[in-house]
């Protein structure tokens, strides 16, 4: 039991070796190898959940379970601690992740490099685990980029020019945000002399009292490099390349739960300054959440590109979180942190709805996009009413919690925001749904190409055989979606337990 | 006199701001991915040098227990040590990724890239 909360670091990160000793190019023992890696990557899955599911209950009884890295007092070592926040994040991570790897299984098998993109996945999950559970500012910037770097080789293991290209991007301005976030972390240190939250957060309020300045500089450096990081919208611009260049399943990963790390950070962060800190910065935090909504979302109304729309999409959603975070009150905290939870279900099974029908039309562009199997096309229009916000779904209940926390908090125009741009979000949604219904768009098209004798779209998608291991994570993800809809009061119980943690 | 504020002045904590600031306008302005790629190292060379500069104590010396009673902060450069190592596989792989670029594009420069 003592050991739960490292282990839920090293167990993935020993995964990630055994399995890059699996990445050998061998003919003969191909299938052997696959299996292998099979049941690594299923393994690892599962004692994570295992221990998971040990400290569930000591967690959700309110317990916090802290550990001291090789036993030093945690004002000279590192602490890691595993509360109800940092469970909540760590379980929606572990779950989207898990059903991702069944899709990626069958997705990525045509890609060259299989044991490398276990090995790179796994790699990400000690990254996010790392960040979620420590306690130590500089340890988050070293799992920052260590989740970094290996989401960007995940971007690259389609092995094509855009892939590439999407990767550099991210890489450069991933670099700079964490130097910011280093920079940060170093003022920080010189003004308190130390690196662990705890006592951190105790000599930061004599500075934000004797020196706001300097608080203030801390503040905005923190803000800017995570706000870049998770995309928000003056400093989005690279996310759409990155999640729409990537390989479905990474995408899913990415928009998923990725972002979300960068969005858990900043709840660690705005509330570390202090109450008044907290109110007096609460008004500019939901305003960029504001601009965030609508940029996100009317980019996306232009988008023909359907990874390109869901990108932008993502960026509003986040967005929305954001505004959530800054109104600050714990009505509206606990609508933000329960949108992170639906949002990673939504929009991961969004895009892993994409890949397949990018895979079964051959093309990226709406208008000729084809629903793949009615069971996949009946999830992508749960997905989308999800993300739009329509009752019986889970969407619904989190942007109406953190309306009703904006209009309690006398916000009412970001309330406003945030309908109008679930309005507009019908409007692209629905304009894929749609080209589910109309056929025959897509049959002209065909004949006119058989007419002419060309070939199908060169796309670098190209079609492949659907399994079930890349459509029953699909529909499970779905039907999460409806129950969290439907008995919303079970995962409001975490969230309601995870803000009385994260709000102090 | 001026030339003692000229020294008060210059000390690594602005020297690395300095170099820090030049690395992000250097990656907003550069063309070639070679040249942003150094850019983000000067970057975490500025970082570097901040973080050891901050740590520094006037006329103090190596931090052995026992022996002095005014040393530098030791964190600092510890933790500096494991920023080498991190930015050390970062530029690894921002190089790989620019070779696999040229191989597939046959360019460096970032406008005809884009296009």
């Amino acid at each position: 039991m003592s050991h739960t909360v490292i282990l839920l670091v090293v167990t993935p990160l020993m995964t990630a070796f055994l399995l890059s000793m699996t990445a050998i190019p061998h003919k003969v023992a191909y299938t052997t190898l696959k299996r292998i890696r099979m049941l690594l990557s299923v393994s690892g899955f599962a004692g994570l959940c295992v221990l998971l599911g040990t400290a569930g209950p000591h967690v959700l009884s309110g317990e916090v379970l802290t550990y001291q890295l090789g036993g030093w007092s945690p004002f000279l070592g590192i602490a890691l601690r595993l509360d109800a926040l940092s469970f909540l994040m760590a379980t929606i991570a572990v779950l989207v992740s898990f059903l991702t790897m069944f899709y990626s299984f069958s997705y990525m098998e045509r890609m060259r490099g299989l044991g490398k993109y276990d090995t790179f996945y796994f790699l990400m999950m000690t990254g996010m685990m790392g960040v979620l559970l420590t306690r130590d500012f500089f340890n988050m910037y070293v799992f920052l980029e260590i989740l970094g770097l290996s989401v960007y080789i995940l971007i690259s293991s389609g092995e094509k020019k855009e892939n590439y290209k999407a990767s550099l991007k991210y890489l450069v301005l991933g670099s700079l945000a964490s130097g910011l976030f280093l920079l940060a972390v170093g003022i920080l240190y010189h003004v308190t002399g130390s690196l662990n939250m705890d006592y951190a957060a105790q000599g930061i309020q004599g500075i934000v009292e004797r020196n706001p300045s300097v608080a203030a500089l801390v503040f905005a450096l923190f803000v800017v490099s995570l706000g870049l990081k998770s995309g928000v919208v003056p400093l989005h611009f690279w996310l759409p390349d990155a999640h729409s260049m990537a390989p479905s399943p990474v995408s899913a990963l990415l928009s998923g739960i990725v972002l979300k790390i960068t969005v858990y950070c900043m709840i660690r962060v705005v509330p570390f300054f202090g109450p008044q800190f907290y109110q007096g910065v609460s008004p500019v935090i939901a305003s960029v959440g504001a601009a965030t909504v609508l940029g996100g979302t009317l980019l996306a109304l232009s988008q023909k590109n359907i990874k390109r729309m869901l990108a932008y999409s993502s960026v509003s959603q986040i967005g929305i979180i954001i505004t959530g975070i800054g109104i600050g009150t714990d009505i509206a905290l606990k609508g933000a942190l329960f949108h992170i939870l639906n949002h990673a279900l939504m929009k991961s099974g969004l895009f892993l709805c994409a890949g397949i029908m990018i895979h079964q039309s051959g093309t990226r562009d709406i208008p000729h996009l084809r629903m793949g199997t009615p069971g996949i096309a009946a999830s992508f229009v749960v997905f989308s009413l999800g993300v739009v916000g329509i009752p019986p779904l889970n969407g619904f209940v989190s942007k109406f919690i953190i309306c009703y926390g904006a209009v309690k908090a006398q916000y009412d125009g970001l309330a406003f925001v945030i309908l109008i741009a679930s309005l507009i979000s019908c409007s692209y949604y629905f304009r894929v749904v749609q080209t589910f219904f109309s056929r025959r768009q897509g049959e002209k098209k065909e004949k006119r190409r058989k007419k002419k004798g060309e070939k199908k779209e060169n796309d670098p998608e190209t079609p492949l055989q659907l399994s079930n291991w890349m459509r029953i994570p699909v529909y499970i993800l779905a039907v999460l979606c409806l129950l969290l809809g439907l008995f919303p009061s079970v995962g409001l119980k975490a969230v309601e337990l995870a803000v009385t943690v994260g709000g102090g | 006199m001026n030339l003692d504020m000229l020294t008060n002045w210059v000390n690594s904590i602005t020297v690395g701001i300095v170099l820090l600031l030049i690395g992000v306008y250097g990656i907003m302005t550069q063309k070639n991915l070679i040249k942003i790629i150094l850019c983000i190292d000067i970057i975490f060379l500025g970082l570097i040098l901040f973080f050891v500069g901050s740590g520094y104590t006037e006329g103090g010396t190596i931090p052995l227990l026992g022996e002095y009673t005014l040393y530098v902060d030791p964190l600092p450069q510890t933790l500096m040590l494991t920023t080498v190592v991190v930015e050390l596989s970062v530029t690894a792989l921002a190089l790989a990724l620019v070779l696999k670029i040229y191989e597939t594009s046959k360019t460096l420069n970032v406008k005809e890239l884009e296009s």
